[in-house]
């Protein structure tokens, strides 16, 4: 089976599609990212990143009805696939792994 | 608050129109947002580095969607456009066929002028230096006017070498016509090749420096010694088979033998210096058999100076240095000469140095572009003719939803769709043309095509604009149908652009038309007068025979063959001379003294050698004095007319017995009456004749009628037994005189050819208009009938449009062919008048075509039973 792979962006991204659950859009994922991560996003970088999610079949979209905010237009709405969520999985399987895999004394230093 | 505009603005522009709106609505809330958190000012900034954020791939990209944002480019709609026209090209086969063989016709000859055109255009830009190479010319202010020739004296290289270092390059060349080249043989007589039509040249070195020449083999080292020679790929090949020939000897004019020291490649059509066989300068003096001529009163057009100058070098420094150079070598001649540089672009269309008239190339293309029109207008003609039996198909589509721009386009398709099978048959119009000129016309001047990017060029550009010209008027006639008129069937011709456009058409097509043909009409009884202009000497049965290219002829054999040729019953009289009275191209000027007038004259003078029987052989008259006694070398003169009025002496019987002196004085005993000692486009130049043996080059031969070919064959025998290492070449004068106006004739039958073809084309559109006229007038015609018109009535019926359309694009066309005619026979000094009766004719012949053609339809439409065409109402 092909392994899933999620560049780090990417995952962010995807995780907070999930977080966000029925309201994530353009820019809810650029705000909360900002929030949670505290770094500056570029809005086109979201935008572009969402979409090539989509491409890849971890995200699905529809567009929302027209409501009277941002001159009535229509927001693009997305939710994460099951493909999506087992890749989520997946990569934090291996995080967990990983983890798991680090010796003692590595996890004291590093101040757990 | 809002956003910037322009950075919205520039995001609808490239953004995929599918993402244009979530996109936007992120960007429009995001802003709101960072509005209220760090201000307007820093959320504009922000909004507009967000935006070009956006000028990437994703958002750039077009989604393939289902259906064409466009309708005008959907599968369907094309497939759909193209079945109607489909359609409609076979219900109206003969409108089709008119139209694509009228714009075929026309678009292949326009082809071929414009290729006529670039190639002439093209002659010598392939040498690098193209735009710094220069030839000096000689020019005489003489009364009658100025006129230049080609020629300088042979000092001018070394004079202008001296005294301009200036000069980056610079090479004499001496050109003679149709060399003799023998190759010795170990064993045996030497093989001969005649070269008729191909002209030798002796050059310097520096001439390859000036002009780019690509070498087989060897070079232009050695040139500077004499008795070397090059010579092209193509004659090598000719005399030995192999370009390798380095070292090996020709002997050339059977008086010079000369070792090859390069071979250079073949030249293609495209220059105006084409010489074969070009021997070193060094070499002149041995050829001739005499050093060359000193001074600067001699000039010959065969002795030319080309140069190279350097950039920066303008004609004002050019000519102020020569004014200084005259002074130094040729102080009397401060007043009447100069030596302007001639570019080497302009070498070819200077008519008086032997150039192709560029009025000539410039008529041509007048045509080309005439027949472009007239064919384009004959298809806006055929084409808002049929326009009404569209108008239903143009309603049904705008009622289902077409837009006028739709139409518009699919109107255009469809010109260009039949623009297109024109152009195939164009070309194949081309290939045809191209071949019928060149064995037509080849020889007389050269006349080639070459296939490259730029032909395809012009035929493109006359594609495009011929889709323009022809197929935007009726498309938007047929756009612009009010569907309700067009589906009730209420589109009259008066909506198709009414008659007034159509008639404007026609006559523009008239107009043209008359106008060509009055200039074949002028161009033609031009030419007939020329030539059966009285030039004032025999012409008829007087064979001139060449005698070698030797320096100096010999006497004793000259008459022995003058003895030889007596014997031949058919042969009247003999007289030798340097040349007939017609000299194409070669003129010998010179300046003289006359009298006890101290100043040389202030005019040149062509001179010519003859012996005592030349007045009898040509029949030349004289008014004053007696012919000359028969002597080997100059001691008596005659002189024209033209030569008495330039002393500014009244009576010719004056100067009977004065000294005339040109280097030494000769006696002046006879005057002769003018004669035209050139040809008629110049005028008649002052002229002395005198007598001396060693410089004739011409046997001229008066004959009996008779045999002219036993004649001829007696006379190569015996030419050949006393001069063996020479060849034989006789011409008649009436057929040397002929050769003239080659450039003449050759313009005539192109003129003639392509004006031809543009009547024929406007033949056409005035048959497929009158075929609608009938088609249309069906009914009218019926009810005319039955209520009791008679035939001649409803021919007039067609007569009379067409009447009036010719009159008035008589009005229109007789005063610009006047202009346009009137400039060309400027050239000429001997000319024909205009007469109203040219125009006249031309009006006659455009009348007489227009009744060939109409005639038929409108005969047929005539006698048509009205029962036929009331019944079906």
């Amino acid at each position: 089976m092909k392994r899933a792979f999620l560049g780090e962006f990417e995952e962010v991204v995807l995780l907070t599609v999930a977080v966000l659950d029925e309201s994530a859009y353009g820019v809810t994922v650029t705000q909360e990212i900002e929030q949670k991560t505290g770094r500056a996003v570029g809005f086109s970088t979201v935008h572009t990143t969402l979409q090539r999610l989509e491409e890849k079949g971890y995200l699905s979209s529809r567009m929302s009805g027209a409501t009277a905010e941002r001159g009535g237009r229509r927001k693009r709405f997305f939710t994460v696939t099951t493909a999506g969520r087992k890749a989520l999985v997946e990569v934090k399987h291996i995080r967990e792994q990983l983890w798991g895999a680090l010796p003692p004394q590595t996890l004291q230093l590093m101040g757990n | 608050m809002t956003p910037p505009r322009l950075a919205d603005q520039f995001l609808k522009f490239f953004c995929a129109p599918d993402r244009l709106e979530e996109v936007q609505g992120d960007l429009h809330e995001e802003f709101a947002y960072q509005v209220r958190r760090v201000g307007e000012r820093r959320a504009r900034w922000r909004y507009w580095r967000d935006v070009l954020g956006f000028f990437r791939p994703f958002a750039i990209r077009r989604k393939p969607g289902d259906y064409s944002p466009n309708p005008l480019f959907s599968p369907s709609m094309i497939q759909n456009y193209v079945k109607i026209a489909w359609r409609n090209l076979v219900k109206n086969q003969t409108y089709a066929l008119i139209n694509v063989t009228g714009l075929g016709l026309g678009i292949g000859a326009a082809l071929l002028i414009f290729a006529l055109v670039r190639y002439h255009y093209a002659i010598d830009k392939h040498h690098q230096k193209y735009d710094r190479i220069y030839r000096v010319l000689t020019e005489f202010v003489t009364p009658e006017g100025v006129f230049d020739i080609a020629g300088v004296p042979y000092a001018m290289g070394k004079a202008l070498q001296n005294d301009h270092p200036a000069i980056e390059n610079l090479a004499m060349i001496d050109i003679y016509r149709d060399p003799l080249v023998a190759i010795p043989m170990p064993t045996g007589p030497d093989r001969k090749f005649k070269e008729a039509h191909q002209m030798g040249a002796f050059v310097q070195p520096a001439y390859f420096r000036i002009f780019d020449y690509h070498w087989v083999v060897g070079g232009p080292t050695e040139l500077a010694q004499p008795n070397t020679v090059v010579i092209s790929a193509e004659n090598a090949t000719k005399y030995f088979g192999t370009t390798q020939v380095i070292g090996k000897v020709i002997k050339l004019n059977a008086v010079m033998n000369t070792r090859i020291v390069g071979v250079f490649e073949d030249y293609r059509d495209n220059t105006d210096f084409a010489y074969p066989i070009m021997a070193s300068w060094a070499s002149l003096r041995e050829f001739y058999g005499r050093p060359l001529t000193e001074g600067f009163d001699n000039i010959n057009g065969d002795t030319q100076c080309f140069v190279s100058l350097n950039d920066g070098f303008s004609k004002a420094d050019w000519d102020r240095q020569m004014m200084a150079f005259v002074k130094k070598y040729k102080p009397h001649g401060v007043k009447d000469t100069r030596f302007p540089m001639q570019p080497l672009r302009d070498i070819h269309f200077s008519t008086d140095t032997g150039g192709v008239s560029q009025g000539l190339i410039w008529s041509l293309f007048a045509i080309g572009v005439f027949l472009i029109i007239t064919a384009s207008i004959n298809f806006v003609n055929l084409a808002t003719a049929q326009a009404l039996n569209r108008s239903r198909e143009v309603g049904v589509r705008k009622v289902l939803g077409s837009t006028r721009g739709q139409l518009f386009w699919q109107f255009i398709g469809e010109t260009a769709l039949l623009t297109l099978a024109a152009t195939a048959l164009a070309l194949l119009f081309f290939q045809i043309g191209q071949q019928l000129a060149q064995e037509r016309l080849h020889g007389a001047f050269r006349f080639t095509f070459y296939y490259d990017v730029s032909v395809i060029g012009w035929l493109a550009l006359i594609v495009v604009v011929v889709i323009g010209l022809s197929g935007l008027y009726p498309a938007l006639v047929l756009a612009g149908f009010k569907p309700a008129m067009a589906l009730a069937g209420r589109i009259t011709t008066r909506q198709v652009g009414g008659f007034s456009v159509r008639r404007g058409l026609v006559i523009t097509q008239f107009a043209i038309s008359q106008m060509l043909i009055v200039g074949m009409i002028v161009v033609a009884s031009q030419l007939q007068y020329i030539q059966t202009k009285d030039l004032g000497f025999r012409q008829e049965a007087i064979l001139t025979v060449r005698l070698p290219s030797s320096p100096k002829q010999d006497i004793s054999k000259m008459n022995t063959f003058r003895n030889l040729a007596l014997a031949i019953p058919e042969v009247k009289k003999l007289s030798y001379s340097v040349s007939g009275p017609p000299q194409s191209g070669w003129i010998s000027q010179t300046m003289i003294k006359f009298d006890t007038r101290p100043e040389p004259e202030k005019f040149t003078t062509q001179q010519q050698f003859i012996d005592a029987d030349y007045l009898n052989v040509y029949g030349l008259k004289l008014v004053a004095g007696r012919n000359l006694q028969p002597a080997d070398t100059a001691r008596e003169v005659l002189v024209n007319e033209a030569f008495v009025k330039a002393l500014g002496i009244r009576d010719p019987a004056k100067v009977l017995g004065k000294l005339m002196h040109n280097g030494r004085g000769l006696e002046i005993v006879g005057v002769l009456k003018d004669f035209n000692q050139n040809n008629l486009k110049s005028g008649i130049a002052p002229l002395y004749m005198t007598t001396r043996a060693t410089s004739y080059f011409y046997a001229n031969l008066q004959l009996h009628n008779g045999n002219f070919r036993r004649v001829i064959e007696q006379l190569e025998k015996d030419y050949n037994g006393l001069y063996p290492d020479s060849y034989f070449s006789a011409q008649f004068v009436d057929e040397q005189l002929q050769e003239f106006y080659v450039q003449e004739q050759t313009m005539a039958s192109l003129v003639n050819f392509f004006a031809g073809i543009a009547v024929i084309i406007g033949g056409l559109g005035l048959y497929g208009l009158v075929l609608f006229m009938a088609a249309q007038k069906t009914k009218e015609i019926g009810v005319r009938k039955v209520l009791g018109a008679s035939i001649r009535d409803i021919l007039w019926l067609f007569g009379r449009e067409f009447f009036r359309l010719i009159v008035v694009a008589f009005v229109i066309a007789t005063p610009m062919a006047w202009w346009v005619m009137s400039h060309w026979l400027q050239d000429f000094v001997y000319r024909i008048e205009l007469d109203w009766w040219i125009f006249a004719l031309a009006m006659l012949l455009t009348a007489l075509i227009t009744l060939l053609t109409v005639s038929y339809e409108s005969i047929k439409a005539s006698f048509a039973n009205p029962v036929k065409s009331l019944r079906s109402e």
